[in-house]
């Protein structure tokens, strides 16, 4: 892992970080749901400042380059994000649907 | 004063007529609104037909939403304070009127009833200890007021709390809008109580859900809390 990889990879986590904080401020997420962001922010600087966790692990799992094996986890770690996502919104779509058939048969009840 | 007892009850059948009947025998001036949470048991009928009133979510929305529709209903109809009472038998109702009487005498807007104050001081054991010693520890930290039990959940809310709790954006009956709310100006007072077991039902914070709330309430009490409007 480079020194500039290790920069850039600070950098962005940093952006992150704000993005999130101006997101919570304008009443855009949820703290619950911006803890991952948070969390995956913090797990990428532990990569940038401790490379050697990154040898480590790729000496461990047999990929040659250590910077790929950053670049595997953190694409690893999106895809799950986005598999919870994707079942959060199925939840989420379920429960709207139900909500407005409820909705729609009280109100008939009413009439 | 009038109190509204807000009790959310998510699938609580087993309980909820022997909690109400507690209730209303040991606060017979408090008024109580039942508001199930979606339940798919009978917890409704059997709160309606022992004589309560009684509000259905259409869905299940989780404990925050159920204790706001219960702030709403409080503001529309005039009352002065809330109680977030549980249905689930832990908190004994012998203590409202305490914190009523407190609320009244020193004006504040939160009372809590502890577990950690008094002579018949509970030690909350194993993990959920560790966790409500390290919150108390972050408010104090962040706040500089000393909260003995802060994830008791049995507290009485003052009426000028109402809009905070009705209208505001994730803000819940928790610790970190505690926090929060201290450093908007809230006064808090503890009062001490003793908590009976849960007495049916199961707690919605359990295993990885409580590492979640944990991570949620430090991350909201160190960090958002400063950047929230």
């Amino acid at each position: 892992m480079s020194g500039t990889l290790r920069i850039w990879l600070i950098v962005g986590a940093l952006v992150l970080f704000a993005i999130v904080c101006v997101a919570v401020r304008r009443e855009r997420i949820r703290v619950s749901d911006s803890a991952f962001w948070v969390v995956f922010s913090l797990v990428i600087i532990f990569f940038a400042i401790f490379p050697q966790v990154a040898y480590w692990l790729s000496d461990l799992v047999g990929v040659h380059s250590p910077s790929n094996l950053v670049f595997a986890v953190i694409i690893g770690i999106l895809i799950l994000i986005d598999m919870a996502s994707s079942a959060k919104i199925s939840r989420l779509t379920a429960k709207l649907e139900e909500l407005s058939s409820r909705l729609a048969l009280d109100e008939d009840n009413e009439d | 004063m009038r109190v509204l007892a807000v009790v959310p009850a998510f699938n609580e059948e087993a309980v909820i007529a022997h909690t109400l009947a507690d209730l209303r025998a040991a606060c017979p001036s408090v008024e109580i609104l039942v508001v199930n949470d979606g339940s798919a048991d009978a917890t409704a009928e059997i709160a309606r037909a022992a004589g309560y009133h009684c509000v259905s979510l259409p869905v299940n929305c989780g404990l925050a939403c159920a204790f706001s529709t219960g702030v709403r209903y409080a503001r529309a109809h005039g009352f002065d304070a809330v109680c977030q009472f549980d249905a689930d038998g832990q908190h004994e109702a012998r203590y409202l009127p305490t914190m009523i009487s407190a609320m009244e005498a020193d004006d504040v807007d939160v009372v809590i009833a502890s577990r950690k104050l008094g002579e018949g001081a509970q030690g909350v054991s194993g993990a959920r200890g560790l966790g409500s010693s390290l919150i108390s520890a972050l408010i104090r930290l962040t706040t500089g007021v000393r909260i003995n039990d802060p994830t008791s959940g049995y507290r009485l809310f003052g009426a000028r709390l109402f809009d905070a709790f009705a209208d505001g954006f994730d803000i819940g009956p928790e610790p970190d809008a505690l926090a929060w709310l201290i450093r908007q100006g809230a006064k808090v007072e503890e009062v001490p109580c003793t908590m009976a077991e849960r007495q049916g039902g199961r707690s919605y914070l359990r295993g990885f859900t409580s590492i979640a709330y944990m991570v949620r309430t430090c991350l909201n009490i160190l960090v958002f809390q400063w950047i929230r409007r």
